[in-house]
């Protein structure tokens, strides 16, 4: 890919003295000859264990040269069904290969995308038995791969898909892997609070742990009352960090909103399922809590509490217009909004569009 | 089109520092897309070749949108984005790369930008029909997603390029639009965001793909505005750059693809233009030119489409203006 985040000394002509260049144009000699190998072996269909052996050399030397996959995975599947092949030793050779190579270039796609090739096969050629404890090996890699980078998109990714795939592999013990998938999440939550990652992942398998324990209308109330009381606490440990306001924001929407319950799309679902009036009550302990952090006295430059007020001071005369202590006033509601263009002048637009009752969270 | 990073850096790294008012080195980014090409000596020019063709459509794009089309010589172009094409009708990074849809799409993003789409059809060639059918191929029935080749690979990059380069073919009709829509839906976040694949974390590159394809199939009336353009503009962080997920560093790649989905979801406002110019800006190198990802690091043609891309959409002056879809 591009490069990010690099900022090496410039390995350009510019820099080079005559000695680096030589050996610059002799690597390039080297890999060229390698790729031009490659391919001869390839146009003579040479589907041998030798020239797997060229493409391993060479796929080291650029993991991110996608058409050498497709070379790697077009022998192995001559080998994986030749006679006599073994397929267990050829597949966990090649997951082996990839290790070293998933270190050094952990954003690579093409590495994710020959591991699930690989799993795939396991799928097809191996006993039910000896695939299972191939997957179970990958959520270890995951673990590692997210301990180096816990915010890894593709590891997450790649977790993700290990995880689905042993639920059905797993039949009628699917759901420990779903528990253990959300425990997953949320020790990593617990390790580093701003890790959104960690928080949509633990909203993601919250949901999917609350079906597998066929929870009823009081066991998820009570999740929820959970799951609340835990993103309140941690608001108050670090009220500037904007992944907890993002969960924070992911529980209240889903369940309190006059919208909610949402949208059929199941990273969409809610938790629970509120009536006006528990909507109303968690509103007001919300607003409570928001008023209490303020009062507090260290967060009054911090945008996200005032944003949260405005949205539910909004929200909580809508979900339930019928209340004694009649919400809050609008006027309150312009002020904080004032307090918004003043600490958060990046998005004055927004603010702008809200005071006009444009584009409000809800 | 090489992705050979550098020679320059971002900020002109620290030799000197950047004036407070900067302005854009027009003729600076020309050359150096222009000398991208020459740069063979190099070991990172030949494990950059996979790709190619995509670096050859940033780079086009870019001096399109520096307001020099005719920088890169057009026979040459269209000569080389059909010495990539495969009888499939596909089209690899370079000569003897495989058939892929990312390339496939930037071969027609190439031929329609320089107005040459008709060279698929020149006796001898696979003809328009047969690349529509190779993207449409790749269209997984029963999800409605697309894949990258026929390895299987899917996400939502394939599938918003999959209706672009068919739009631009006008092929649509080759394909299930419905089911693709329904697979973007169900890759749609509680905050208003889109993931890779469903139930994948919201991200700013994939949010522009799903936005895009919701756009190219229009039916932007499903994209959660409000949650979305919540999420897209707290992407700006104090120096006035986005990043791609709450709490990383900022990027001007990634302020492309949070500024153009802001713009197709009408709520460029939401954010603070005239310091994301100025972030954009400082990212150059005015030396060498090219745009790096931040200031410090190496340029590189990647960075440098997507900088000049955002000028483009928040009205730089003296550029061509860019389409946010
Ligand atoms: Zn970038």
């Amino acid at each position: 890919m591009a490069s990010h985040g690099v900022p090496r000394p410039s390995s350009s002509r510019l820099a080079r003295t005559g000695q680096a260049r030589a050996k610059e144009l002799a690597k390039i000699e080297e890999y060229r000859n390698l790729v031009a190998l490659v391919q001869e072996k390839m146009v003579e269909k040479d589907y041998t264990t030798a020239t797997l052996s060229q493409i391993t050399a060479l796929l080291t030397l650029n993991p991110e040269y996608s058409t050498i996959w497709n070379y790697r995975r077009l022998i192995l599947t001559h080998l994986l069904h030749s006679p006599n092949s073994k397929p267990q030793p050829l597949l966990q050779t090649d997951l082996k290969f990839l290790l070293p190579l998933h270190l050094t270039h952990p954003k690579a796609y093409t590495l994710y995308t020959h591991r699930h090739w690989l799993l795939q096969q396991s799928l097809l050629l191996l006993p039910a038995s000896s695939s299972l404890p191939i997957f179970i090996s990958e959520l270890a890699l995951c673990s590692t791969l997210l301990s180096r980078d816990p915010r890894n998109f593709h590891g997450w990714g790649y977790r993700r898909l290990v995880s689905e795939e042993l639920v059905g592999m797993m039949r009628e013990k699917g759901g420990e892997v779903v528990e253990a998938e959300f425990d997953y999440a949320n020790r990593m939550v617990e390790a580093n609070l701003s890790n959104f990652s960690a928080w949509h992942a633990r909203a993601a398998w919250g949901i999917r742990v609350l079906d597998v324990r066929r929870a009823d209308a009081s066991e998820r109330l009570r999740f929820f009352e959970n799951e609340l009381s835990l993103i309140t606490r941690a608001l108050y440990t670090d009220p500037y960090d904007q992944s907890l306001w993002f969960y924070h924001t992911y529980l209240l929407l889903t369940t309190c909103s006059p919208k909610s319950p949402p949208s059929p799309s199941p990273s969409r679902k809610s938790i629970t399922t509120l009536t006006p009036p528990q909507k109303s009550h968690y509103l007001a302990q919300t607003l409570a809590t928001l008023r209490d952090l303020l009062d507090s006295g260290d967060v009054e430059d911090c945008k996200w509490v005032f944003e949260a007020l405005v949205v539910y001071g909004r929200m909580i005369g809508r979900v339930d217009p019928g209340r004694r202590d009649g919400g809050v006033g609008e006027e309150e509601v312009m002020g904080w909004l004032g307090k918004l263009e003043v600490l958060d002048p990046l998005r004055a637009g927004r603010w702008k569009d809200w005071k006009r009752g444009v584009g409000v969270l809800e | 089109m090489s992705l050979v990073s550098g020679p320059g850096r971002g900020g002109g790294g620290a030799k000197h520092d950047l004036p407070e008012e900067l302005a854009l080195f027009v003729d600076k980014h020309v050359e150096y897309i222009q000398t991208l090409d020459t740069r063979r000596d190099e070991l990172e020019y030949w494990l950059t070749e996979h790709l190619r063709l995509s670096g050859l459509y940033w780079g086009l794009t870019a001096l399109h949108l520096l307001g020099h089309p005719e920088a890169l010589p057009r026979a040459e172009t269209i000569a080389f984005v059909i010495s990539c094409q495969h009888e499939n009708g596909g089209f690899g990074a370079a000569p003897g790369h495989d058939a892929h849809m990312l390339y496939t799409v930037s071969a027609i993003q190439i031929l329609a930008t320089i107005d040459a789409l008709d060279e698929l059809d020149l006796p001898g060639r696979a003809g328009k029909d047969k690349v529509g059918s190779f993207i449409a191929n790749l269209q997984d029935p029963e999800t409605g997603t697309f894949a990258g080749d026929e390895w299987g690979e899917t996400d939502t990059r394939f599938l918003y390029g999959a209706l672009n380069a068919l739009s631009l073919l006008h092929l649509l009709s080759l394909i299930d639009l419905p089911a693709a829509v329904s697979h973007v839906q169900s890759c749609a976040n509680f905050d208003g965001g889109y993931g890779v694949s469903p139930g994948a974390e919201s991200h700013a590159g994939q949010i522009f793909t799903c936005v895009g394809a919701l756009a190219i199939a229009g039916r932007l009336d499903l994209v959660d505005t409000d949650r979305l353009g919540r999420w897209l503009s707290e992407r700006q962080v104090e120096g006035g750059g986005l990043n791609g997920r709450p709490e990383k560093l900022e990027d001007v790649c990634y302020s492309w693809w949070v500024l153009s989905s802001l713009a197709m979801i009408g709520r460029l406002h939401w954010i603070d233009g005239k310091k994301l110019e100025a972030f954009i800006l400082r990212c150059q190198d005015p030396e060498m030119g090219g745009i790096a990802d931040r200031p410090g690091d190496m340029v590189d043609v990647f960075h440098t489409v997507f900088g000049i891309a955002g000028l483009s959409l928040l009205k730089y002056p003296g550029l061509e203006e860019v389409d946010p879809i």
